[in-house]
């Protein structure tokens, strides 16, 4: 019982709480890079998820044959390669969204969400365990990216997912899909984020 | 020495196998991403030469163009497509150009390209339903020395704050649509004499054995 | 000549690595509070650049890349081997080979700088292990490689021009930074969403640059 709690709680807490761009911020060049729509949001947001579930349950099953001295190059390697698994994948098959994502899909590697929770969580904790935490924040960072997308292809694009939205007579804010729109709408998620935590959080310790 | 030997040699084993793994994988999707691109590049090259029914590629040099024809017979030829390279902002740009017979330009399609996403991507917006192409759609009927962007005195409108991007594609096109008009623009004028006369002696040699 | 100034300027100003390309950004909030070690992450930055832009355009043309340049095709040849040139495409093996040579290359210059010149480790050690995880340099290697073509020149330029531009948006980030301290701020706004802010400003005065001519 106790430890379905664990894993539902590892799982959980990456939403909100632990949310690794929002809170913790990390790996924020792709968020700010990839949000200038919705669709991009998602598609980094699966690959990262991908990358950071299977580089986490690697990362804890092959705890007891990593030398401690060299972990993080062992950690880099086993991400790399899961990394250009994607990158190979989504070439094949999903070519205008590997194509929109550019350079950021390789990038993937130097996210320090992925190996920040390799180094910190999955190769201390068990299987299972690992895995839940690598769903958690991959499903924490994705949200993020998607609500960012949305945000700012909808002012700056007048549409969400493709779909129009605003109507034809809106004039976008094009500033909003340009590079100071990332800057502005991210800094507002994260107070926004922040008044959310403690409002839900009133009496505890924040 | 025994202390960094050891830790090489375990890491060495880890690269290998990801390497091993890593090989698997590409053998899997090349095919499917070279197929991707080969359809891709067919799509985009009767995309911007609709007229044409029948292509075929020609090299003069190291310059690579493609003749479309109007029907198999090949007797008239409807316009070319060549591919032109700008570097952008982040990326080669692959542009693919379709050219009337008077080399100005019937319609051009960006197939590749991974410029900063919202910013020269918007070059592209075949792909939202919602947008009609408008960067694309500019190109159309243009003769090369009016293809540049506004800002360098020419007649395109660059996209917001991608002007790199829109110059790279301008020029790149520009240039390609120049260098055909060279190297076809002669031969154009031979071909459909020669053809004259080799239609001509294929009737002769039918009618010599018609007498005959 | 004038290409590689374009290139320069283009890398400084008009697609600064952080605040037009997003590259970077980790190190940019992190160690910006304080203009000294804006600085020392900032000379680090450009010396493990040009390192790295070097290193990973060689490995990329004579290891990765397939055709008349590849060492093992040049190898298979001179064994009497037939064959074709683009037999040996390692081009998907480019992450996993950029990635390992850039920790390398920091453990090796920090072992350097530790041994050559004291004074030096002293400035910028402790920013080096940061450097690896640092998506700037990897970025830098791939664009050069993977996404522009650029030959070994124009790599290095573009490395030591990107660092250029890092160093420069880090310290002009640290000077707002530094004043901001005494700001009175929304509560909320505090620390990381008013760094943003800032860093949307700068942007937005940065994006001005894309007028300029060449």
């Amino acid at each position: 019982m106790s430890k379905k709690v664990s894993i539902f709680k590892d799982f959980t807490k990456g939403l909100l709480v632990e949310n690794p761009t929002l809170v913790l911020a990390l790996g924020l060049c792709p968020t700010l890079a990839v949000s200038s729509s919705a669709i991009n949001g998602l598609g980094m947001g699966v690959a990262a998820t991908f990358v950071l579930v299977m580089s986490n349950i690697i990362v804890s099953l092959i705890r007891p044959l990593v030398p401690a001295k060299i972990r993080i190059p062992i950690f880099i390697v086993v991400i790399a390669t899961f990394v250009t698994v994607v990158k190979l994948v989504m070439a094949a098959y999903t070519p205008a969204l590997s194509e929109a994502l550019g350079i950021f899909i390789p990038l993937i590697v130097v996210n320090c969400i992925i190996l920040g929770r390799a180094e910190a969580f999955a190769s201390k904790h068990g299987v299972l365990r690992s895995a839940a935490d690598g769903l958690g924040m991959g499903l924490g960072f994705s949200l993020t990216l998607i609500l960012l997308g949305s945000f700012r292809e909808l002012l700056g694009n007048g549409s969400i997912f493709g779909a129009n939205i605003m109507g034809a007579s809106y004039q976008p804010a094009i500033m909003m899909i340009l590079p100071p729109g990332a800057f502005l709408s991210l800094a507002m998620m994260v107070a926004a984020s922040r008044w959310i935590l403690e409002k839900t959080s009133k009496g505890g310790n924040s | 020495m025994k202390d960094i030997l050891k830790p090489g040699l375990i890491l060495m084993a880890y690269g290998i196998i990801a390497g091993l793994a890593l090989g698997l994988v590409n053998s899997m999707t090349a095919p499917k991403i070279a197929a991707q691109e080969e359809a891709a590049r067919m799509a985009a090259i009767e995309e911007v030469l609709p007229t044409a029914t029948v292509f075929e590629t020609k090299t003069e040099g190291d310059f690579e163009y493609i003749v479309g024809y109007t029907e198999e017979s090949k007797a008239e030829i409807a316009g070319f497509v060549v591919t032109a390279l700008g570097n952008g902002f982040s990326s080669t740009i692959r542009t693919v150009v379709g050219v009337n017979t008077d080399f100005t330009v019937a319609a051009i399609e960006i197939v590749y390209q991974s410029e900063t996403p919202g910013l020269g991507t918007k070059a592209v917006e075949l792909d939202d339903p919602t947008k009609e192409p408008w960067f694309e759609r500019q190109f159309d009927g243009l003769p090369p020395s009016d293809i540049n962007v506004d800002k360098d005195g020419g007649k395109l409108r660059s996209i917001t704050g991608a002007t790199i991007t829109s110059r790279a594609i301008a020029r790149s096109v520009a240039i390609t649509v120049e260098k055909l008009k060279t190297t076809v623009g002669s031969s154009l004028e031979q071909e459909p004499t020669e053809e004259v006369i080799d239609s001509t002696n294929d009737i002769e040699i039918v009618e010599e054995g018609g007498v005959e | 000549m004038a290409n590689l100034l374009v290139i320069s300027i283009g890398a400084i100003l008009i697609n600064n690595f952080i605040l037009s390309r997003f590259l970077g950004l980790c190190p940019f909030i992190g160690v910006s509070k304080k203009t000294e070690t804006a600085l020392g992450m900032g000379m680090a930055v450009i010396f493990v650049m040009v390192l790295a832009s070097a290193v990973t355009w060689v490995i990329w043309t004579y290891l990765l890349c397939p055709g008349e340049t590849n060492l093992f095709w040049i190898v298979a040849r001179a064994c009497g081997s037939e064959v074709s040139a683009q037999a040996f495409d390692l081009r998907f093996l480019e992450t996993i080979a950029f990635i390992l040579i850039i920790a390398s290359l920091v453990q090796f210059v920090e072992l350097v700088l530790k041994k050559m010149s004291p004074a030096l480790y002293d400035a910028l050690g402790i920013f080096l292990p940061l450097i690896t995880t640092n998506c700037a340099i990897l970025g830098v290697a791939e664009l050069n490689t993977m996404s522009l073509g650029y030959g070994f020149l124009e790599s290095v330029v573009h490395g030591f021009s990107a660092g250029v531009g890092f160093l420069l948006a880090l310290l002009m980030m640290s000077g707002v930074r530094e004043r901001l301290e005494f700001a009175p701020i929304p509560r909320f706004m505090r620390g990381l969403p008013v760094a943003f802010i800032t860093s949307g400003l700068m942007s937005m005065a940065f994006l001005g640059f894309s007028g300029l001519k060449f």
